[in-house]
């Protein structure tokens, strides 16, 4: 981790704003007069790709083993792709 | 330590972030909340006019600070562990205790939230939505608890050095569990405070 870690010291803060964006964007998408459909894509397509930011660089996935990194990101694309699903 | 040594490395070995065991533990609370969440996306889909009669009575404006309040403390914990990677010990330990109050800041709003529906008299029996939101709120809610404790446990431990570059498995692994549960968060509410 050390290695990484350092390299990867100044994306915490630009992670951190992209997440901020995201969730005020989520939060926007609420009052957006979308369809329930529509919403729920929206709303669980921007919690997949906060998820994706967090495995990647919080979590510091992308410098584990591709077995734990490939676990991560299965069990957020499954409960993501199916909850959409349960909407449509 | 030397940055400009350890940044020339150029082959770094894929490695764990934090203690294997504790990975297995994140990778089966995962599982545990990942049955929750499709079972409330079954739910939903046989009986959705509940759950948006439910939702509707949900403000977005507490949760969506508390996103922001978990979201925080993730970029402030993921930058404790760099600033241990430098040896800048006090540093690393202030935003610990950031952290922690970040998620305090989370507890205090949620205990307002959940005060507020008891007090509208809505409890697990009210109906199938209100059964998932309080029993899955509720159950995450512990978890930020927990986290605290072991962010919290971890500054405390740190005050006498022992987090040392090329010696930081605990606070690696303090840290994976902290950022399980902010992820587990940002399903939880996209799914049930913005997906209406």
């Amino acid at each position: 981790m050390t290695m990484n870690a350092l390299r990867d010291f100044p994306t915490v803060w630009r992670v951190w704003l992209w997440l901020t964006a995201l969730t005020l964007l989520a939060a926007f998408l609420a009052d957006a007069h979308l369809t329930p459909g529509h919403l729920a894509l929206a709303a669980l397509s921007v919690a997949w790709l906060k998820g994706l930011a967090i495995v990647e660089h919080y979590m510091a996935l992308r410098h584990a083993p591709a077995w734990l990194r490939l676990t991560v990101h299965g069990w957020l694309a499954l409960v993501s792709a199916v909850l959409i699903f349960s909407f449509l | 330590m030397n940055q400009s040594v350890t940044l020339s490395a150029s082959a770094n070995p894929r490695e764990v972030p934090g203690d294997l065991a504790m990975w297995f533990f994140i990778l089966a609370e995962l599982l545990v909340f990942g049955v929750f969440f499709l079972a409330y996306g079954y739910a939903r889909a046989h009986d959705p006019a509940t759950f948006v009669a439910g939702q509707r009575q949900l403000a977005l404006g507490v949760p969506t600070v508390n996103t922001l309040l978990l979201i925080a403390g993730s970029a402030s914990v993921s930058a404790a562990v760099r600033a241990f990677v430098l040896d800048r010990q006090r540093t690393a330990r202030r935003l610990l205790w950031l952290t922690v109050a970040l998620g305090m800041g989370f507890v205090v709003l949620k205990c307002g939230e959940f005060a507020g529906k008891f007090a509208a008299g809505i409890t697990l029996s009210s109906d199938t939505f209100w059964m998932f939101y309080l029993s899955l709120t509720f159950f995450h809610f512990l978890h930020v608890i927990l986290g605290m404790v072991i962010i919290g446990a971890v500054a405390v431990y740190a005050r006498d050095g022992r987090y040392r570059p090329g010696q930081l498995a605990g606070v690696e692994t303090a840290a994976a569990y902290w950022h399980m549960v902010d992820l587990v968060w940002v399903v939880l509410f996209a799914l049930v405070y913005v997906a209406r």
